[in-house]
């Protein structure tokens, strides 16, 4: 069984972005861990994290980007979240994502934010 | 008059069964309905008992390509004086089998959110059905079964009274519910590890749960959603 998940990171001005393209499950730790160290590296202060709507997320994915984000967190980054469906919105208010990392609607919501947060 | 018992020799019926499409079952008809969208065959005999007004069936069809099984345990509704035996198969319950490996639960997700749009769930009921079907069924393959390969994981989506119940059931010891909320705050400073989140949405987002289940498909858990 396939399971297909690619991170592209593109540059924004000062925000990194990680554009999350498939889904995000415990399969997903390589291609997470990979992405970030390419950041570190690079030392980027700002992130978002671009997630598909359609995107199949279970716990063990949610267990990565919470890992993710402790990460982030103990590099002093700052990162908010964007693209997921309203059912992901609710799902990482309940497991507390979003007391360290802001869910926008749009890009542009969460670059201005981010932006704007980090400054 | 229908007889107490109606009984199909049923010859082994078409591949696919369309909607409204009208297959023979003994000497009557049944028309399918939305619910055979699936491209399986059945591949055993049928027999219905009938049972004052009601038939109650049972349909086994099996993918001829992959491991996955999906039983219909149907009931069909027989409509008028039953003279034609012209029925809808109305399926109350869906039975699949899943091999023991991670992403067949996939298969899981998108039989349950077939099953309750069927049924009249909103969009949002559908969704939280996804996650706790997902859920439960990594459960069972990574902590009832241990990840063993040759095990199975069966699941059953039954229908009744505005609700979905589903029970996932593994071949493994049962699982006592001991396992508190995760705490995001400790976990994100390496105090707790990174667990607990799969029985914690389950918990969230059903209406009813018992996550320690016994039949005679192994153990299991049963949770119900509601419209």
């Amino acid at each position: 069984m396939q399971h297909n998940n690619e991170i592209k990171l593109e540059k924004q001005g000062e925000v990194t972005i990680f554009d999350i393209r498939g889904d995000l499950t415990s399969f997903s730790e390589t291609s997470l861990n990979e992405a970030y160290q390419k950041t570190s590296d690079q030392d980027a202060r700002r992130i978002l994290l671009k997630i598909e709507a359609d995107a199949y997320i279970n716990s063990g994915g949610i267990a990565l980007l919470i890992q993710l984000m402790a990460q982030i967190k103990r590099n002093n980054q700052f990162v908010v979240i964007t693209g997921i469906s309203e059912h992901f919105k609710k799902i990482f208010n309940m497991v507390g994502i979003t007391k360290f990392a802001k869910i926008y609607d749009t890009m542009e919501a969460a670059l201005e934010e981010l932006v704007a947060e980090s400054a | 008059m229908i007889p107490n018992t109606y009984r199909s020799q049923a010859q082994i019926w078409p591949l696919v069964l369309s909607e409204n499409e009208t297959v023979p079952c003994g000497n009557e008809k049944v028309t399918a309905s939305r619910f055979f969208t699936f491209a399986f065959s059945v591949d055993t005999p049928a027999t219905f008992p009938y049972d004052g007004g009601v038939l109650h069936g049972n349909l086994w069809v099996s993918s001829p390509a992959g491991g996955i099984q999906v039983r219909l345990e149907s009931n069909l509704n027989a409509t008028g004086e039953g003279r034609e035996m012209a029925t809808n198969l109305n399926a109350r319950m869906i039975k699949i089998v899943l091999p023991n490996m991670i992403g067949y639960e996939r298969i899981a997700m998108a039989s349950v959110a077939s099953f309750a749009r069927l049924h009249g769930f909103a969009a949002d009921r559908i969704e939280d059905l996804k996650t706790v079907v997902s859920e439960a069924a990594i459960n069972a393959m990574q902590h009832g079964n241990r990840g063993r390969p040759d095990a199975e994981v069966n699941i059953a989506f039954t229908y009744r009274e505005e609700a979905i119940q589903v029970a996932v059931m593994d071949e493994g010891d049962g699982f006592k519910d001991t396992l508190s909320k995760p705490d995001i705050d400790r976990i994100m400073n390496n105090l707790d590890p990174p667990i607990g989140f799969g029985v914690y949405l389950i918990r969230e987002l059903v209406d009813e749960v018992e996550f320690d289940i016994e039949t005679d498909r192994g153990h299991g858990l049963r949770m119900v959603i509601r419209k």
